[in-house]
């Protein structure tokens, strides 16, 4: 009796430690691996590869009408090109866009904007939290892979996934606590 | 006299998997490989030895 105490005093002790590793090792990441480089601004400020890790993340504030301006170039044209952009969830990354094209001119740099709330639209839910986006650009003379760290702001309690994981939670936890009652 | 270590582990995994949303959601930390199955592992041995210990209840 008393040496199952000790070897689950044990493991709560390790499991302890072991969550405030998880908690405090959310490292920055390679950002742009690659003769690519890029820019967005977003309600004024000017995000780039940088903006890469969970205490450095590029913001999307929760507002209607904002637009992200975009910048991207190369160090060589890069020709006969592919590219994926995606939310990376667990081992696996959900695409969301891809593009690809000859580059014929030759081009080095592009431009452009974005309606955050196209993107809002295509959702079936509203989503909010932080979200590892990872992507590549590879063609004829170059080949890039990168990712950056996007928080979307707003209340997670308003939100069906947010809403779900909290009840969740105290479910899950009073689950746990009943576990621990001494059965006589 | 123990507590139910089975049901504390599978509590506990589920409680792990809904914290790593939660961290997610509040923006703590992303759904990575690390979090998704870091934490319901944690959770499943904190709870299967919440169980096994079992400190709650009358002696």
């Amino acid at each position: 009796m008393r040496r199952r105490q000790n070897l689950a005093i044990r493991a709560i002790t390790v499991v302890v430690v072991l969550g405030a590793l998880l908690l405090s090792g959310v490292a920055a990441g390679a950002a742009i691996d690659g003769p690519c480089r890029g820019t967005v601004t977003i309600d004024g400020i000017v995000y780039s590869e940088a903006n890469d890790s969970a205490s450095n993340p590029i913001v999307i504030p929760d507002e209607e009408g904002l637009i992200a301006f975009w910048e991207g170039s190369t160090n060589e044209p890069i020709t006969d090109h592919t590219g994926e952009i995606g939310v990376v969830v667990g081992p696996t990354t959900i695409n969301f866009a891809d593009w690809g094209g000859d580059n014929a001119a030759l081009k080095t740099d592009s431009n452009g904007s974005y309606a955050i709330d196209d993107a809002r639209d295509v959702l079936p839910i509203s989503v909010v939290g932080l979200y590892k986006v990872s992507g590549f650009h590879r063609g004829e003379g170059g080949s890039c892979d990168g990712s950056v760290m996007v928080l979307l702001e707003g209340n997670p309690l308003t939100t069906p996934v947010g809403a779900g994981a909290a009840a969740g939670t105290i479910l899950a936890g009073l689950g746990v606590l009943s576990a621990g009652r001494r059965r006589i | 006299m123990t507590g139910r270590p089975f049901m504390g582990a599978f509590a506990g995994l589920l409680l792990g998997l809904f914290v790593a949303i939660d961290l997610q959601q509040f923006g703590v930390r992303p759904l990575d490989s690390l979090g998704l199955f870091g934490f319901p592992i944690i959770g499943m041995i904190l709870g299967g030895a919440l169980g096994m210990w079992a400190p709650f209840g009358k002696r």
